[in-house]
């Protein structure tokens, strides 16, 4: 019993650590939250990632919007979500931001429940059309003016959307080609991290119509398993000595190659696709050529705009045609610039 | 003289309901003293008792003629009153040898490397077992691959090995066959004969008087009597065993359907 | 008559020798009841179909690459072998390993770049470690306590530390990517423990080919010296005649195995090659006569099995197809074998339909047996598999096929009764001119050298046998000999302690990182004690009669082995570092693996501790009531885990000094799947730590074996999973027929 005792002290010293050390946090981040741009200055003000956004009601916007999305809580989706947060800081009105997290069902419902609170326009994702298609569709009936965002190009006409707002991952792969070409590549592996996700395949395909080379689109392992990522790379680097490119087709991807690289005693010319701190050090450092940036802030930061001006100002974006806002690339010339503003958490 | 191990009117409840009450009877080394009681008769709560389990609550327990009281499994193991539960507490998939060590391994060694001595293991398991009289082919195999009767054996082996004085036995010929039986009960005599004072559980008189010095009987937690080997016969026993008037009662009513 | 029989007799009629298998089980039968054979025998047939699919699998870069997957692996599914062994599962090990990590470099990084508590690593490393122990006592206090199932409770750590990690990461940096480890205090003294690195190229030692391969030699030897001593049975006096043939023979086999090894040329490899067979076999000869009882002469009543010729005649059919199909197909073709989308394609098609058409009526009319038809559909299934590799690798695995096929089938012939050692020595001489072959005829270095040692060294070790079971008489009884020594082990031990630690202390001294310092304290400490240990017993076997000294050589022989492949991997030759440019490294995790594995296994056999995680794995109450603490035992196996899942996050974060906040998730299964192909029961009570080990290393040499054959990695878990599946099979069919023997 006398050891239980010792092990509950033990573990009481271990939390008022713990909570001292949270205190230290508040302390600090206290003047951080003062320091930087205005546009992140509503984000510190909350402890936490809030759904539902409080302005300033003095601003006298009645209007609220809402951006429901398939997104998780990874890289790409927390840039989405600082985008439309900042968005409504600029308008001044309410906006409502959901990730399902992949569930095209609680996205469908998360719709509906817009509809019933009477939202002034609804921005959608269109990861999986047809869960989603009779929620959407349901927005249009009431009247309320829908976008997508992210995915759904092929789909956003038939539903009724005013248009939408994203980047097509062919064309951000026929980009990255490009820039293999004139990088001089002869063969680029295609390095995946996820088995079957039709966006990455899309990014493969792409850089195989433009890329002049051959191509070797792979698997090499889950995010979850850096290690094994970089030795499969090695392993398929030694495996055929003719690659001599590796675009990863996601943030973590480029350098894991890079290390790869260095293990099979190969230079390569690699390329990733979107931005994390640790891979524009290495593109300053120009060990990474280049990563496509497919500028997510602006697709959660446009939609919100374009609603407030269609509910304000019956102002209709797009004509037609989506609004693509990638692809953008970050090389060794703006690398320095991104890189203060990733940090920021808005590229 | 004070007698080894001395029982004075022990009793248990639970609450509002008497698990056992009156319990008296002495046991003694060299000798056998036999628990009898069909099911629910109390014989879980008496071993449980004097193996530390349970505590009594009235009554007296005397050991060497001093009043001692158990508050876990391990005092009365202290006390040298080792237990044979109904399962064997073996685990069936290790080998004989780390069955018979398990809990008190002999140790080798100084200490980032002290290690089971195995080799001493192995054979002292052996040695015990032969004394026994079972010859274990290979002390490496394991428990689960023997029959019955030789895990009983290795169960009491264990038991006097460890410097048991007292060997509480549950039901150990209930789950085995004719044979068996007679195997264990030759086990129960050797390990009298040992000097051990042994206390067999049992529901089975043919089992218990063979070997039996000394009889309890339970009846719905109740003492019916302590008998010493002399004051009854086997039939007897049988008798009183089967619930004795009510018995009788039983046959009269059979005969009376019957005619 | 063998029915009549009980089932005890009848599977003993079974074997060759039986009334000697029930007394004495030989060193092999009590191998093959160990838990983890399975993986071994599945580890050793993915490492080989690997090896003769890709060219740099089986160099030091492709083994430090695989055996990187596994430690990370491997780190954490001993542990959790060991849990699992202990009856419990901890769902939440995976994502404790990114949790502890993350912890890590959110209380180290600097607060005013990135968000962070901006400790020094020296508090944050160790509050770390007080984290993940912690998260154990709790796990295993709460599965003490409530008596719930440990996937519940386990289930509700993982999913409260992958909520923690994301919420955390992402309030402190607004990112789910915790960065800037390397910018912490004190990251240099960390970084030089969890992120050290044995880089091969920094390490030449040009004599090493004679070192490794006269260490693997030697070991061999040993081995089967310790075999011989443990399987037949002793001369009371022996003969000092014997010992000068085996010297001499010994000396021939040596020079022989000198000037092969020295040259490379067509007409001398099989002179020296026959120099060295007969010098070995002398040496084998002459030891027999010397040490063990005469064998009696084969008694007439054994049955002889009339299908023993037919079996040769496969056999040596299968050696020689597999020799042709090594030259018949074109050497030099490198693209794929791609029977897919040209005729041969559509011909395997019909064929496979056709077979299976006819087969299903013929198993439809009862003629054949159901599973017939699956022979058509294996045969449509051929254009598909043909896709999937190369020429070059449907040459290595059809003569690497054919060519196992054709040894195992005359080995088989070799075990019936009557002219057992005939045919074996038949055996050895068919696999003998396979292994010429391939030195005469293969173009690659790795044909023409590695595989040919490895088949002279099976042929003359078959043909040792057989000459060993014509001369020796078997072992009838026998105690289970205990491995002796014990002043040897002493002297030993201390002697390698003191090596150990001057070593230490000079390579500290003398300013070489941790790592490298303490892999040479250990390895200098442990070749100390193991030569006066190996020496020792040497002795022992020339001048007494000892009955222990068998399993003292075979561990003698087994860490000689070791030794020379540790040496093979870790350093380089002026000639190998002048053609790489790739940098082999093995980092600490590797290390820290294989000790894990070591410890894992002493741990479990020889502590009292382990036979207390046997005990109640496999029965709790029963040992709660023998006095194990069952309680204590539990919680300590879960801490365990969570110190691992710590060593583990440290290796990673300080490998990347970035950690993503879903790092480790859904990793939890594939620890319990490797534990289980490593030969754990999902029930407890039964497993091994070695064979958890094997299993990581399996995994390892799976995910990158195929990205070294440049497989497409479309099928990557459909090779994944049959190749396991397969390694479990293995492991049960083994066991089985190895309890069987009983």
């Amino acid at each position: 019993m006398r050891k239980l005792w010792k092990l509950f002290a033990l573990l009481l010293a271990f939390t008022l650590v713990a909570a001292a050390c949270g205190n230290d946090d508040d302390d600090t981040g206290e003047p951080a939250s003062s320091e930087p741009t205005e546009a992140a200055a509503p984000a510190t003000e909350a402890p936490e990632p809030t759904e539902v956004v409080e302005v300033d009601p003095t601003q006298g916007c009645d209007k609220t919007y809402h951006v429901i999305t398939h997104g998780d809580s990874g890289t790409f989706w927390s840039v989405v979500e600082v985008a439309v947060r900042d968005a409504a800081a600029a308008i001044g009105c309410d906006v409502v931001y959901f990730g399902s997290n992949n569930d095209a069902l609680r996205q469908a419902q998360e719709i509906e429940a817009a509809i019933a609170a009477g939202s002034d326009g609804i921005a959608i994702s269109l990861a999986d059309p047809a869960g989603v298609q009779s929620a959407a569709e349901a927005v249009v009936a009431a009247g309320i003016p829908l976008y997508t965002l992210n995915s759904g190009v092929n789909d956003y006409k038939d539903l009724g959307a005013t248009t939408h707002i994203g980047q097509t991952e062919t064309v951000a792969g026929n980009g990255a080609g490009e820039r293999f070409n004139a990088l001089g590549a002869t063969h680029v592996l295609c390095a995946r991290q996820e088995q079957t996700n039709v966006a990455l395949e899309e990014r493969c395909n792409g850089l195989a119509e433009t890329f002049s080379g051959q191509v070797t689109s792979e698997f090499v392992g889950l995010d979850a398993t850096p290690d094994e990522q970089q030795n499969t790379i090695a392993a398929i680097l030694q495996g055929d000595e003719s690659i001599d490119g590796v675009l990863g087709v996601g943030p973590n991807l480029p350098l894991r190659a890079l290390a790869a690289g260095e293990q099979a005693g190969r230079d390569l010319i690699i390329g990733g696709f979107d931005l994390s701190s640790d891979l524009i050090d290495e593109i300053e450092a120009g060990n990474v050529a280049f990563t496509v940036d497919q500028q997510q802030y602006l697709q959660g930061y446009l939609p919100v705009i374009l609603m407030h001006l269609q509910a304000t100002n019956l102002n209709t974006a797009g004509g037609g045609l989506p609004i693509l806002t990638g692809p953008g690339f970050v090389d060794t010339a703006n690398a320095a610039e991104v890189k203060a503003l990733v940090s920021q958490g808005t590229r | 003289m004070a007698e080894f191990l001395e029982l004075n009117n022990i009793s248990k409840f639970y609450g509002n309901i008497i698990a056992l009450t009156g319990v008296t009877t002495t046991v003694n080394p060299g000798e056998v003293t036999c628990v009898l009681g069909d099911n629910g008769a109390g014989k879980s709560t008496f071993i449980k008792i004097l193996a530390g389990v349970h505590q009594y609550d009235e009554g007296t327990l005397l050991m060497e003629g001093e009043e001692v009281r158990f508050n876990s499994p391990r005092e009365a193991l202290g006390r040298g009153i080792a237990t044979v539960y109904q399962d064997l507490a073996m685990v069936p998939l290790m080998s004989v040898w780390r069955n018979f060590f398990l809990g008190s391994e002999p140790k080798t060694g100084i200490w980032p490397f002290r290690q089971i001595d195995i080799e001493g293991a192995k054979r002292i398991a052996k040695e015990e077992m032969a004394k026994m009289g079972i010859d274990i082919r290979d002390v490496e195999q394991p428990v689960g691959t023997l029959s019955g009767g030789e895990r009983q054996s290795v169960a009491i082996a264990r038991a006097s090995y460890f410097g048991a004085r007292v060997l509480i036995l549950d039901e150990p010929t209930s789950a085995l066959g004719v044979k068996q039986s007679g195997v264990v009960l030759r086990r129960i005599v050797e390990a009298r004969d040992q000097g051990l004072a042994v206390i067999f559980i049992t529901h089975n008189p043919n089992h218990a008087y063979p070997v039996g010095d000394r009889f309890v009987i339970l009846n719905r937690g109740v003492s019916m009597g302590n008998w010493a080997k002399e004051e009854l016969s086997q039939a007897d026993l049988t008798q009183l065993m089967a619930g004795g008037a009510e018995l009788e009662a039983l046959q009269h009513e059979l005969a009376g359907a019957g005619a | 008559m063998a029915e009549v029989t009980t089932t005890n007799d009848s599977a003993a009629d079974s074997s060759p020798a039986q009334d000697e298998r029930l007394a004495h089980r030989g060193p092999v039968q009590q191998l093959l009841t160990r838990p983890e054979i399975g993986a071994l025998i599945g580890a050793v047939g993915v490492w080989l179909l690997f090896w003769l699919v890709s060219a740099p699998f089986g160099t030091a870069g492709g083994t430090a690459n695989y055996l990187d997957v596994a430690a990370t692996l491997g780190l954490m599914a001993v542990p959790v072998a060991l849990l699992m062994i202990g009856g419990e599962f901890d769902l939440s090990s995976g994502s404790m390993t990114g949790a502890t990590a993350v912890i890590v470099v959110l209380l180290s990084s600097d607060t005013a770049e990135l968000g962070g508590a901006g400790l020094s690593l020296h508090l944050a490393v160790p509050l770390s470690l007080a984290f993940a122990l912690a998260i154990g006592w709790f796990n295993g206090t709460l599965v003490d306590k409530t008596s719930l199932p440990s996937f519940i409770v386990t289930l509700g750590t993982f999913f409260i530390l992958i909520g923690a990690k994301l919420g955390f990461t992402k309030l402190f940096t607004n990112k789910v990517i915790a960065e800037g480890l390397d910018r912490s205090g004190g990251y240099e003294f960390w970084d030089n423990i969890f992120g050290a690195t044995w880089i091969r190229n920094g390490h030449v030692w040009d004599n090493r080919d004679w070192a490794w391969s006269g260490m693997l030699i030697i070991g061999a030897v040993v081995l089967i010296l310790g075999t011989m001593e443990l399987a037949y049975a002793r001369r009371e006096h022996p003969n000092r005649g014997g010992y000068l043939i085996s010297a001499v023979g010994a000396a021939v086999g040596a020079i022989g195995y000198i000037l092969l090894h020295n040259q490379d040329g067509k007409v001398s490899n099989w002179v020296f090659g026959i120099i060295t067979g007969a010098g070995v076999l002398v040496a084998v000869a002459g030891w027999c006569l010397a040490r063990y009882q005469p064998a009696e002469r084969e008694s007439s009543q054994e049955e002889r099995n009339p299908r023993v010729v037919q079996y040769f005649v496969v056999g040596l059919v299968a050696i020689v197809g597999a020799i042709l199909i090594a030259a018949v197909m074109d050497s030099n073709n490198e693209g794929r074998l791609d029977f897919l989308t040209g005729t041969p394609g559509r011909v395997f098609l019909a064929i496979g339909i056709g077979t299976t058409g006819v087969l299903a009526v013929l198993a439809a009319l009862g003629r054949v047996s159901v599973g017939y038809p699956a022979i058509g559909a294996v045969i449509a299934l051929i254009p598909g598999i043909s896709y999937m590799i190369t020429v070059q690798g449907a040459r290595a695995i059809l003569f690497g096929g054919l060519a196992i096929a054709g040894v195992v089938v005359l080995s088989i012939a070799a075990r019936r009764r009557g002219l057992a050692a005939v045919f074996t020595l038949l055996t050895a001489a068919a696999v003998a001119g396979l292994a010429f072959f391939i030195q005469s005829e293969a173009d690659s270095r790795k044909l023409r050298v590695e595989l040919f040692t490895a088949l002279l060294l099976i042929a003359l070790l078959l043909a040792a046998s057989a000459i060993t079971r014509l001369i020796a008489a078997r072992r009838t009884t026998a105690p289970p000999p205990p491995m002796h020594g014990p002043l040897a082990r002493q002297i030993g031990t201390a002697l390698g302690l003191a090596a150990g630690l001057v070593s230490l202390i000079l390579e500290l001294a003398d300013g070489d990182g941790i790592l490298y310092s303490i892999i040479m304290a250990v390895a200098k400490g442990g070749i100390v004690a193991f030569a006066v240990f190996a020496l020792a017993t040497l002795f022992r076997t020339l001048f007494t009669s000892d009955e222990s000294v068998g399993r003292s050589l075979v561990f003698v022989g087994l860490g000689s082995v070791m030794l020379g492949i540790a040496a093979k991997l870790m350093f380089i030759t002026n000639e190998e570092l002048a053609a790489t440019q790739a940098s082999t490294r093995f980092g600490v995790g590797v290390m820290l693996f294989l000790a894990f594995a070591v410890l894992g296994a002493w741990v479990l056999a020889r502590t009292q501790f382990g036979n207390w995680v046997f005990a109640v794995g496999g029965n709790k109450d029963a040992s709660r009531s023998v006095g194990v603490p069952a309680a204590r035992t539990k919680t300590t196996l879960f801490m365990l885990v969570s110190a691992s899942a710590w060593i583990t996050g440290m290796v990673i974060a300080f490998r990347l000094n970035s950690v993503q906040a879903n790092v480790g998730d859904g990793n939890e299964f594939r620890y319990i799947i490797v534990a289980v192909v490593g030969g754990c029961l999902l029930t407890g009570g039964y497993g091994s730590a070695i064979g958890a080990a094997i299993g990581a290393v399996i995994w390892g040499m799976i995910t990158s074996g195929i990205g070294f054959a440049t497989w497409n990695s479309d099928w990557r878990f459909l090779v994944l999973g049959a190749l396991l599946l397969v390694a479990v099979l293995v492991n049960n069919y083994v066991r089985s027929q190895a309890e069987k023997v009983r």
